[in-house]
């Protein structure tokens, strides 16, 4: 949508400012791909008004090179110097441009002779580009639109000649005539990234110019042009690490360029070649320019021999110029053969990301208790983007502030080049000892490293932490508060059973077992409701028995605990109503076959068949914890509950009657 | 005439309510109610709710009546009466699948509860049989055949699988185990069929039994491989 109508007012500025020619996109650079896996930004305003880059840090870039005029000496020079900074959305960049010079000097043809030396009059012309400021901001993602700001100055010098005439001595002199024009060259570009791989770009020339000063007068024609244009270009990046990149400007001319990238000595290495057709320079593909590159995360080197395929003579006639005109400093006519050397550094040696959160979703809230559910699953997921062209191995970890003492680090995920995919993380609860009145909102920060670098990306989100007593409202995560106490609940168990006589058969002496603990535990307990929260409050054994109650949640638990402590098996039998109101009992292996029920009772419907995993069968009773009555009643009533809803019903196969073993 | 009397019966009778009075009765029939450890006399005009159980003894007799059907109980049978009722080809699938419910999850380890070293010695499974027990046992499939042969195909499955469980010596009766499964061909529940043939097969079975079973096997797999 922005792209449209950007475009669409660039084409329309252009049409109403009428013809458009020249070429604009030809810089010292050459094509080193300017894709997403480079982090240096390899081009300047020439090709890239828009100031689109992928740099991400402080970079110093630099030109050297040489041009190789026929006939001369080879002039060395440093071309270009620049500072470009990314912050954030914003990136700026500046240049200074030393050897954007072009000089001619117009031998006149006057001679002056004088008695010992003889001077010929000359005229010359300087085209500089001084220096130039761009700025770029990232709209979205995939797209970045800036403009670039670039000063002028071009000379005119006339050598004259003066006559002096005094009474007693005439004296010819010559003299300087200078004429200058000094302006700025405002120009704008959008690029736009359609997918990792394929990649426009829009940008004006001589867009905008302002601030003239001065003028060439008579000799307006010898001026720099600065007739408007567009320039389009396409990149196209292949996963094979070969790339193609094709300008074309309204005026006619453009350029194709192939690159071709490999792995090497812990970097890129880099060659292409790029063909450039101007309109005004013969022939048709006037200027071959190969290059050879090579890049790491902290610096970029390459070489360009920028290739006119025209012989350029060293002289041409003035009139030449003055038709022609002057389109670009850099790349004219009048231009020779070069061999450019081009660096560029990362100044500050914060690496590159290589992947990064697309998003992290917190899963769960934290209940400090059922700790080892966060080992089992993931509290949180989060899509995590690769950024480079190889696949990445993230090792992702996670620091909860109250309850870590450090990073806790969750299973590694490979990601595919320049895939997505989802990161769990898990977590370990080492501080449960969280008060027991409060719950409290703290910070999870996750972190992504790679085997290459730690913590490459890093984000914070807000997570509920429970006090100890918080449960879930899953019946599966009583297990927890059932082993809590185990200790305790061992060490009461046996205390009751000390007393108890031996029943003199051994089959039902589990049964007998758990009929004395009951009916301990039991007498001293009164129901009662949990306290009016908004979270699920489960007591722990220990509180149970030093508050002498509880609900059926804490009952079933304590008691289970007493059982369990002791070697004897118990699963929680979870009724689930239409309302969906909860209510817990227990179910209890007390290790005898069916053969032997006639040992326990003569209904058979107070105890139902289980088979363990020996496949042999083995009865199980229910037990009421709520009745508060003597072992039988309570058996009694959970008997008829459990045989009623679970069996008749069928709400066993039907889902609303669980029975969750604990273990 | 008797698959149409059961038709009627099944017609007419109201399943939702199970009460039912008592007809008629003969010799010794008493009833287990509830949860209670106690069989107590049947009497004639006595009412019988869904949670009770009805016993006979040797040349014992039990008409039941709900509204205009009757349910006749012959001796040396066990019912509960919560299956006197029609039940539905998915209610049957559940009960069906409840049997798979029952056993441990794989992960839990059943030794845990061997520890018990102190307070009491490692009960293994019985070989021997209990009289009472056994013959309790059978009582229970013949009440489940009656109810087949009534029209109540469904609950008497569900019954007899009840039963099989809680029973084992009913479980290793080939002619009980036989019955049932041919009530799953019956009702077209193949693989179900198909999977209690397969558990009789694993039975200590005589050459004949084994011979009745493989052609029970064959036959079902024919249909199968039809339905497929």
């Amino acid at each position: 949508m922005y792209l449209k109508k950007i475009v669409q007012i660039i084409i329309g500025i252009m049409i109403l400012l009428g013809k458009t020619y020249s070429q604009e996109s030809f810089d010292l650079f050459g094509f080193a791909s300017y894709g997403s896996k480079n982090g240096f930004r390899l081009n300047s305003f020439e090709k890239n008004a828009g100031n689109f880059s992928h740099s991400k840090n402080w970079e110093l870039a630099t030109i050297f090179g040489g041009e190789m005029k026929t006939g001369e000496q080879i002039s060395n020079n440093i071309y270009l110097i620049s500072l470009a900074n990314k912050l954030d959305k914003h990136y700026l960049y500046s240049r200074f441009t030393p050897g954007y010079v072009k000089e001619f000097v117009i031998k006149t043809g006057s001679t002056i002779t004088l008695e010992d030396s003889t001077n010929i009059l000359q005229n010359s012309i300087k085209y500089e580009e001084k220096f130039g400021l761009g700025y770029a901001y990232s709209i979205a993602p995939n797209i970045s639109a800036g403009f670039s700001l670039r000063y002028f100055e071009n000379a005119l010098n006339t050598e004259k000649i003066e006559f002096y005439f005094s009474d007693t001595l005439n004296t010819l002199l010559t003299s300087n005539e200078k004429q200058y024009k000094k302006y700025w060259r405002g120009d704008l570009g959008i690029t736009y990234s359609y997918s990792d791989f394929v990649r426009f770009n829009l940008s004006t020339a001589n867009l905008f110019i302002f601030n003239e000063d001065g003028s060439f007068s008579e000799n307006g024609n010898l001026n720099l042009r600065t007739n408007k244009s567009v320039l389009f270009t396409a990149d196209l990046f292949l996963s094979n690490g070969m790339s193609s990149s094709i300008g074309i400007e309204s005026s006619g001319s453009g350029f194709l360029s192939f690159n071709v990238s490999h792995d090497l000595f812990y970097g890129v290495f880099d060659f292409g070649v790029s063909g450039y057709h101007d309109k005004f320079q013969q022939p048709f593909i006037s200027t071959v320019m190969p290059h050879f590159n090579f890049r790491n995360e902290l610096f970029s080197a390459g070489v360009v021999w920028v290739n006119y395929l025209q012989n350029r003579s060293g002289s041409q006639p003035l009139s030449k110029l003055s038709e022609t005109g002057m389109h670009s400093i850099i790349n004219n006519q009048f231009s020779a053969d070069k061999i450019l050397l081009n660096l560029n550094f990362a100044l500050s040696f914060k690496q590159e990301k290589s992947v990064e959160f697309v998003e992290v979703k917190v899963l769960a809230q934290i209940y400090p208790t059922l700790s080892d559910e966060y080992l089992e699953y993931p509290f949180a997921v989060a899509s995590v983007k690769n950024l480079t062209d190889k696949k990445v191995t993230v090792k992702p970890s996670s620091f909860i502030q109250r309850i870590n003492s450090g990073k806790v680090y969750s299973p590694a995920v490979i990601i595919p080049a320049f895939g997505e995919a989802e990161v769990p993380f898990y977590t370990i609860i080492e501080n449960d000892e969280i008060g027991t009145s409060s719950r409290d909102i703290s910070q999870a920060n996750f972190y992504l490293s790679t085997q290459s670098s730690d913590e490459e990306d890093e984000i914070q989100k807000p997570i509920l932490i429970h006090n100890k007593n918080a449960w879930d409202g899953k019946v599966e995560n009583l297990n927890y508060f059932v082993m809590r106490d185990y200790s305790f609940s061992s060490s009461k168990a046996k205390t009751i059973l000390k007393e108890k006589e031996q029943v003199g058969n051994s089959e039902i002496e589990i049964l007998s077992d758990i009929r004395t603990l009951f009916n301990s535990f039991i007498k001293n307990m009164n129901y009662v409701s949990d306290p009016r929260t908004s979270f699920e409050y489960v007591q722990f054994p220990e509180q149970t028995f030093e508050l002498k109650g509880g609900d059926c949640d804490d009952l079933s638990v304590a008691f289970s605990s007493l059982l369990e402590s002791i070697g004897i098996a118990t699963a929680f039998v979870d009724y689930v109503s239409a309302d969906k109101i909860s209510h817990v009992s227990l179910l209890i292996n007390i290790k005898l076959p069916p053969e032997k029920a006639n040992l326990i009772t003569k209904n058979d419907k107070k105890y139902f068949i289980r088979e363990n995993s020996n496949a042999e069968n083995e009865i199980w009773i229910p037990l009421e914890m709520t009745s508060l009555s003597d072992f039988e009643t309570s058996w009694n009533l959970a008997s008829e509950k459990f045989y009623r809803e679970g069996i008749v019903e069928l709400g066993i196969a039907k889902g609303n009657v669980r029975i969750i073993d604990i273990y | 005439m008797k698959k149409i009397i059961a038709l009627c019966f099944l017609m007419i009778m109201n399943i939702s309510a199970q009460t039912f009075t008592v007809e008629k009765v003969k010799g010794k029939v008493q009833v287990l109610k509830g949860t209670s450890e106690q069989f107590v006399d049947v009497i004639q005009g006595q009412t019988l709710t869904g949670e009770d159980v009805l016993v006979t003894d040797n040349n014992s007799f039990v008409q039941l009546k709900k509204d205009n059907t009757k349910f006749n109980l012959n001796s040396n049978s066990a019912l509960g009466m919560n299956y006197l009722k029609q039940m539905s080809i998915n209610d049957l699938l559940l009960v069906l699948a409840l049997e798979e419910i029952r056993s441990l999850p794989k992960n839990i380890k059943q030794n845990n509860s061997s520890s018990t070293a102190i307070y009491g010695s490692k009960v293994s499974p019985s070989k021997n049989t209990n009289a009472s027990i056994d013959e309790f046992g059978i009582k229970r499939i013949n009440g489940a055949k009656q109810l087949a042969e009534s029209g109540f195909k469904e609950s008497a499955v569900a019954s007899a699988k009840e039963t099989f469980r809680k029973y084992p010596s009913a479980n290793s009766d080939f002619n009980g185990r036989l019955f049932f499964a041919d009530l799953l061909y019956d009702l077209k529940l193949y693989e179900e069929a198909l999977s209690d043939y397969t558990k009789i097969n694993e039975l200590e079975l005589s050459e004949e039994e084994r011979k009745i079973i493989s052609n029970r096997i064959e036959k079902t797999n024919l249909e199968l491989a039809e339905k497929q």
